[in-house]
């Protein structure tokens, strides 16, 4: 079965500048962060999938239809864009129920969607302030509950998290990962990235306008072989005898070819570095038993996204 | 890709002409309160009644001022705008993804912004009309050039951003060409407005010659340009990239 968004060799250019670089992207379902430096391309790529912009070559393709041309795909997409625009004048509520009456809903039940919607984005209480009136904040919000207000199957957000406070921020977190979990496609562009991991594990990395990748951030972190992979090693011991625990556990490591080099940190944990994660693994444990020490706790400070982003969009 | 899945059908496949009219109306009331339509429709009545009471002007004459100067300036001012200023204002990609042809869209946008237009202008023309029969072609002319007039500046605001300084210009070759002599005249759509009203056109001292057109050929022209003008805008609207936005 062909994937929801489908994108095939796309170009987009903006006078002399590559927007979008044969750009290739398949998109099914749940929650996908869109991540990439600013200018990298990742807003005209949703104006694309939004038919709001012509490819210059290649395909865009929502369930296998052109949206520029075919303005059916809108009855289930719904869109939260970047720009902070508004009919000033209007109620959020007549706002909302307006943009989802044009998706061919009565006025009786857009109305009704509108105030669903409104409320599952914590917008219930300010629905009748005029969009001048708002924060940035509810602004924000509003625009999120005309995305979502006709029930779409593909959510599009573009910086949806911009301007929001914390509390709204966690609020919509949680919506944003209902929104997949109730089997929609959500893609979500930002460049907060602890904000993109808090919401989902998949992500499209873009950068100058081309894909660099795509997929679990921890399969994709794994993909990149032959790049020194750090692991942390928390190690059960007493105060006193810490550190030379530590160092006896990065000594013992320091002797396996897998470790290419070997560190103590805050004087009581061991950081390795290794190109060969899966041996490593296998090695670790091992050496800590012949050594008779107890490891508390194995992480790697490179596993998390903005390791990988970095790595991703650096290269 | 071959293969077409379709996506879930919770809401309907095209949204129908009753959300379009909704869209429009929504449109006409946001454009009814502004400060610049009421102070046009204001103007404009001024303007007649002193045309009427105070200089005392022929009915002809004071429908052929009002028909010939601020009813296609009004126009010029109230439709080219149509779709820049919502291109402007950034609210434009909250219409442009639904489930509905950009081109009706348009045609909304365009019927919504004749609203101020023809509160402005029609109570005026009918304000100097000496008797029923001129109050119906005096509407009829003011109608019909607001349509021509209307939807052609519409059109220039699709093709370019200066659809303002373009639609000057082009008031500027309709009052000069109605003081060239021959054919030339015949390329004004103000002679057909002239010709609809039943007044004489002022076409100045180097006219001779110059036949007035009958109602209904005027009629014609001017709901044809009219016609053609908004499905050109419709089609270019359609299939143009419009950039939204930043």
């Amino acid at each position: 079965m062909s994937a929801t968004i489908v994108l095939r060799g796309v170009r987009k250019l903006f006078g002399q500048v590559r927007a979008l670089d044969e750009l290739d992207l398949e998109v099914d379902s749940g929650v996908i962060g869109l991540l990439g430096p600013n200018g990298s391309g990742k807003s005209t790529m949703i104006k694309l999938i939004a038919g709001q912009l012509r490819p210059d070559a290649g395909v865009v393709r929502l369930w296998g239809l052109d949206p520029f041309t075919s303005p059916e795909v809108f009855r289930d997409l719904g869109l939260c864009p970047e720009q902070d625009h508004f009919y000033e004048d209007m109620r959020g509520l007549d706002f909302v129920t307006a943009l989802t009456r044009l998706q061919g809903f009565s006025s009786a039940e857009a109305r009704e969607r509108a105030k669903r919607a409104l409320a599952r984005v914590g917008m219930e209480p300010y629905a009748d302030k005029r969009m001048r009136e708002m924060s940035r904040g509810m602004r924000q919000r509003t625009k999120i509950a005309q995305a979502i207000a006709h029930d779409p199957a593909l959510v599009l957000l573009d910086e949806p998290l911009s301007g929001t406070d914390p509390v709204a921020r966690a609020d919509l977190i949680r919506l944003i990962r209902e929104l997949g979990d109730e089997g929609r496609c959500v893609l979500v562009s930002s460049h907060v990235l602890h904000e993109v991991e808090s919401m989902t594990r998949e992500v499209v990395v873009i950068r100058h306008g081309r894909l660099r990748a795509q997929g679990d951030i921890t399969r994709l972190r794994g993909l990149l072989g032959g790049r020194p992979y750090r692991i942390r090693l928390g190690l059960t011991s007493t105060v006193d005898n810490a550190e030379g625990e530590a160092r006896r556990l990065a000594a013992a490591l320091l002797g396996s070819t897998l470790i290419e080099a070997a560190s103590i940190i805050d004087g009581a944990a061991v950081e390795i570095t290794t190109t060969d994660l899966d041996a490593a693994c296998r090695e670790i444990p091992k050496t800590a038993r012949d050594l008779a020490l107890t490891l508390s706790s194995f992480t790697s400070p490179d596993a998390d996204l903005e390791s990988l982003y970095r790595y991703l969009v650096q290269r | 890709m071959n293969q077409r899945p379709q996506p879930p059908r919770r809401a309907p496949s095209r949204a129908g002409a009753g959300a379009v009219i909704a869209w429009a109306s929504l449109h006409l009331r946001r454009n009814l309160r502004r400060p610049g339509a009421l102070a046009a429709i204001a103007t404009m009545l001024l303007a007649a009644a002193l045309l009427r009471f105070v200089a005392d002007e022929p009915s002809s004459a004071s429908a052929r001022i009002l028909l010939a100067y601020p009813a296609p300036l009004l126009a010029l001012f109230f439709t080219s705008g149509v779709l820049r200023e919502e291109v402007e204002d950034g609210t434009l990609t909250y219409s442009f993804t639904r489930p509905v042809r950009r081109s009706q869209l348009y045609w909304a946008r365009c019927a919504a912004h004749f609203g101020p237009l023809l509160l402005a202008v029609l109570p005026a023309v009918a304000l100097v009309a000496g008797s029923f029969g001129q109050l119906i072609y005096f509407v009829l002319a003011g109608a019909a050039a607001c349509l021509a007039y209307g939807l052609l500046f519409a059109l220039f605001g699709v093709l370019s951003r200066g659809a303002a300084w373009i639609g000057l210009a082009f008031l500027i070759w309709e009052h000069s060409a109605l003081r060239v002599p021959g054919f030339i005249q015949d390329l004004s759509l103000l002679t057909y407005v002239h010709g609809l009203a039943g007044v004489s056109v002022d076409a100045g001292i180097l006219t001779f010659g110059l036949d007035m057109p009958s109602k209904p050929v005027s009629l014609g022209v001017l709901l044809g340009v009219a016609a053609l003008s908004g499905l050109l805008g419709g089609q270019l609207v359609e299939r143009r990239e419009i950039p939204l936005g930043r």
